[in-house]
């Protein structure tokens, strides 16, 4: 395929254009409207005070007419050639298929004009009006471009060809297909033709797949706009609302009072709604609500997943007529049960106002009704503004005079709505699930110009990035796209507050950060040293167990490196080996140097959970209506570790759960809702080889050589099965500890007591006699070195405490302490 | 060549424009009057209610005095609507009427042109 941009068709309007600059034509236009307006009122003023005879200091009114017949032509032949550019010049029919200049749009053809190298077209387009707002919006400033352009190295015309063949590649057949090659593909095809341009989006922390997505975003806006801007088009005059619709139908009194009729909220606030990924939905519920019978729908979703919005736009939709001819122009009032049970204190009143406002509905023949939280309102839960209606609306849905729109959560629906079989009856239920990572983005995107303009602010294509992804992997309180609305709005006042006025992707790590604990955004030096430092801070308290300690190091790294895997927990790991060699410990520790508090750490213990009772108390139950203690504790302390001590005590139907959440990340509770483990360490501990790893040691093996050994003895004991064991990622063997290791745990835990007491003024020198004496109390072989804190509290820390009472020690004065002592 | 392309669209392309236009307003203001519903329900109740319903009327003075008002009110109410189906058809007429003058403002703008242009500069000199 060919380029030659002046053979194009386009390129009629890129000389168009040229030859009668059309920015000063505008000005020409308004300057010939305003002479010829201008001259017609002075000419007709004299003409009006010659008829009544009035004097006016104007001689020779004529010369006013002649203007007028002069610049009124003029006037009215700029509009014609603005209408013969914008409008047809500009959107020329393709002729020759082989010349790929054919499929250039305007913006593309204007900057491609002229330009041979890759680098001039990157020039090119940092001058171009249209594209300076896009690159703007990138990050990146047009002076920048410049700049750096000075020292670019060279590039050839093959270069500029490549990219437009990767353009019309993007434009043509990509995913957007407009069917022109936009100012936008050029860009996205820049980034892997010029280096220059890479570098600079690689700054900003984006990619070809950012720019592409900036691209649908950009043009999908600017058909938006261009579209409304054309009143003329018959779906723009449509949208006008048509005169005495509503005497066509009942006049209703009652819901005026007690339901919000949110059609006509729509049509004084004239916003346009851009309904993302929901449009299956709408279709579904006018099928449901136009048919003969039961034709109620029930909208089931979790709290901010967009029931509401799903509602706004199917209102929408009957708005301007794009319904089923059944349901268009029909009303749609969001009624206030609550208001209604608070009218009266007479029960029988409250009945006959619900009975009245139904009949009411009915006998108007236009009315949808939406009952939101519908689950409150059918007598399973008592409190304030709950009731139970269901009696007197079923016969009422059960017949097709009336048209309800119900929503209810995931939660709800399975604890009270779905064991009432005369509800599930006369509803159509729908599940409103939450919108994808993209689907999201896009919402986002839609909401971003409102949200600049109410802020003054203006937000980087980083930032609204961040926001989707930060919000999908740090915030789980509530789904998207309520979630990733409200941190857009949190990033929004948190730069306003420091009063600047554009916000990078840094702000909203900033933000999750404040919001989570979460460390987030560019590892700074503090973090940088902690992490390197890692291994040797976590050898300091962890004796004899390097490797586990250096698999959970190479763990963390990878994760703050940016390299975690999506769709799995960041690190499932099983620590095997015998009791008190520090399994525990080290996950202890690792939680408080990470995730910089001891309370991240979710410990189960799993010997609690072996019978099937407990089952339903780890994992949740409807039974006893509640989602269980792993569910619970996890979607409160999202990034956490957790502790399955003893996994193999389990009963097996947890083992099958874990099974699912190893692997993909997550798992459903009892009510349906799912659960991430993406952001969370496993780790599970086991003393079931412990024998087995002892007598390697006796016998003079390393453990950790023989690990296929310990595997083998695992599932032969069938403590656990083939499948759960390959989904961890390590599996870590402690050791037992030696008589040198013991001592070592003993000196750094009597070290420990020692600086406690210097903090309180008391001097303690430990001596080898005290060490060795706590060593040698403070272990035991089946219980390895747990008994050593026991230990120290009973004999040194109680024998301490009664030498400060009874004042033989004193404050600044050095003691150490004779093992006699402690024995007597 | 660009002469050529603005004749061709000032002849071809844009006459349809505009009898596309016309078509659009037409429908537009169809819609707008709801000059078909209206019609349809044209001696229907004001608001599908009817005086009967407003209390319960036993006796047979009260029900002839009903069927009075009732018939009185879908007569007031079928005025308004024909108020508004008329007003709807005179817009109509009056669109066609204007877009009938642009279409020929349109085809003969260049006689326009050079008629006022000419007779604007022979009154200046």
């Amino acid at each position: 395929m060919e380029f030659n941009l002046n053979n194009s068709q386009i390129y009629k309007a890129v000389k168009f254009s040229k030859l009668l600059f059309l920015g000063p034509l505008k000005l020409w236009r308004v300057l010939f409207s305003i002479i010829s307006l201008g001259s017609l009122i002075v000419y007709a003023l004299t003409y009006v005070s010659t008829k009544l005879a009035i004097n006016l200091p104007i001689k020779n009114s004529q010369l006013f007419l002649g203007m007028f017949f002069i610049f009124f032509p003029l006037w009215i032949s700029i509009i014609f050639l603005e209408i013969f550019f914008n409008y047809y010049l500009k959107y020329p029919k393709i002729k020759d298929e082989n010349n790929l200049a054919e499929f250039l749009d305007f913006d593309a053809a204007s900057v491609l004009d002229g330009v041979n190298s890759t680098n001039e077209l990157l020039f090119k387009i940092s001058n171009y009006k249209p594209a300076v707002s896009i690159l703007i919006r990138i990050g990146i400033s047009p002076d920048i471009i410049k700049e750096q352009l000075k020292t670019a190295p060279g590039d050839s015309s093959e270069e500029l060809a490549g990219l437009l063949a990767d353009a019309y590649n993007a434009g043509i057949k990509g995913q957007h297909q407009n069917r022109r090659i936009t100012l936008m593909d050029l860009l996205t095809s820049l980034f892997n033709h010029n280096s220059t341009f890479r570098q600079l989006i690689i700054n900003q922390n984006l990619d070809k797949n950012d720019l592409e997505s900036l691209a649908i975003w950009y043009e999908s806006d600017l058909e938006m706009r261009r579209s409304k801007k054309m009143f003329w088009r018959l779906e723009n005059l449509l949208r006008q609302p048509p005169i005495g619709t509503g005497w066509i139908y009942g006049y209703p009194w009652y819901l005026n009072r007690f339901a919000v009729d949110i059609t006509r909220q729509f049509q004084e606030q004239k916003a346009e709604i851009r309904l993302i990924g929901r449009k299956k939905i709408i279709d579904l519920i006018e099928e449901i609500l136009s048919r003969a019978g039961e034709n109620n729908v029930l909208l089931v979703g979790e709290p901010g997943v967009g029931k509401t919005s799903i509602i706004l736009g199917f209102t929408q939709m009957i708005i301007q007529g794009k319904a089923l001819p059944a349901l268009n122009y029909k009303r749609v009032f969001d009624l206030n049960v609550p208001l209604i049970t608070s009218s009266s204190k007479d029960p029988t009143e409250i009945q006959n106002i619900l009975i009245a406002i139904l009949n009411e509905a009915v006998k108007a023949g236009n009315i949808i009704l939406v009952i939101k939280d519908f689950h409150n309102f059918i007598g399973a839960l008592e409190g304030m503004g709950r009731a139970d209606i269901s009696a007197i609306l079923i016969p009422y849905l059960e017949s097709n005079a009336l048209q309800v729109i119900a929503t209810t959560d995931p939660v709800s629906f399975h604890k009270y709505i779905s064991p009432r079989a005369d509800i599930n009856k006369v509803f159509e239920k729908i599940d409103v699930t939450e919108p994808s990572i993209p689907e999201t983005l896009q919402i986002i995107e839609d909401i971003v110009p409102i949200i600049e303009a109410h802020f003054g602010l203006f937000l980087t294509y980083g930032a609204v990035k961040k926001i989707v992804e930060g919000a999908d992997r740090y915030i789980k309180t509530s789904p998207m796209p309520e979630k990733a609305i409200d941190l857009l709005t949190e990033v929004a006042s948190h730069v306003k507050s420091l009063k600047r006025s554009i916000v990078f992707a840094q702000d909203v790590d900033e933000v999750i950060t404040l919001k989570t604990n979460i460390p987030l955004g560019e590892i700074s030096g503090s973090e940088k040293e902690k992490l390197i430092n890692l291994e040797a801070e976590m050898r300091r308290e962890i004796v004899g167990q390097d490797l586990a300690v250096k698999t959970i190091v190479q763990t963390m790294q990878r994760l703050r490196a940016g390299l975690a895997k999506r769709g799995k927990p960041v690190g499932v790991f099983l620590f095997a080996g015998p009791t008190g060699v520090g399994k525990t410990l080290t996950a202890k520790i690792l939680t408080k140097i990470y995730f910089g508090s001891p309370d991240r750490m979710l410990r189960f213990d799993m010997s609690e959970y072996q019978d099937i009772e407990s089952l339903d108390r780890f994992l949740g139950s409807l039974r006893i209506n509640e989602p269980g203690q792993l569910a619970s504790k996890v979607r409160d302390n999202p990034f956490s570790l957790i502790l399955l001590d003893e996994i193999e005590k389990a009963h097996k139907n947890i083992l099958k759960i874990f099974l699912s959440i190893f692997d993909e990340g997550q798992m459903t509770d009892v009510f349906g809702r799912k659960v991430s483990f993406e952001q969370n360490i496993i780790i599970a501990t086991s003393n079931a080889a412990a024998d087995l790893i002892r007598d390697m040691v006796n016998q003079g093996l390393d453990p950790s050589a023989q690990k296929e050994k310990i595997i083998d003895a695992l599932i032969n004991g069938h403590y656990f099965s083939p499948e759960l064991l390959n989904r961890f990622d390590e599996i870590v063997i402690f050791h037992p500890l030696s008589q040198q290791q013991v001592h070592q745990i003993a000196e750094l835990l009597v070290g420990k007591l020692s600086d406690r007491l210097r903090e309180q003024g008391y001097f303690f020198k430990p001596t080898p006699e005290i060490i060795d004496f706590v060593a040698l109390k403070g272990f035991d072989p089946q219980f390895g070195a747990r008994p050593m804190q026991r230990v120290i509290q009973s004999k040194l820390e109680a024998f301490i405490a009664r030498k400060i009472i009874e004042n033989t020690i004193q404050k600044g004065v050095e003691f150490s302490l004779k093992v006699e002592e402690l024995n007597s | 060549m660009i002469l050529a392309d603005y004749i061709y669209w000032h002849y071809r392309i844009a006459p349809l424009g505009i009898l596309k236009l016309l078509k659009n307003y037409l429908i537009g203001i169809w819609h707008k009057f709801l000059i078909a519903t209206h019609f349809k329900t044209l001696l229907a109740p004001w608001h599908r209610t009817k005086p009967s319903e407003i209390e319960a009327t036993k006796n047979l003075g009260n029900k002839i005095l009903d069927i009075i008002i009732d018939f009185y009110i879908r007569i007031i109410a079928a005025l308004v609507r024909l108020s508004i189906i008329l007003l709807g058809l005179f817009t109509e007429f009056m669109a066609i009427i204007v877009f009938i003058f642009l279409f020929i403002f349109w085809l003969l703008w260049p006689i326009i042109f050079v008629k006022l242009f000419s007779q604007g500069l022979a009154l200046f000199f």
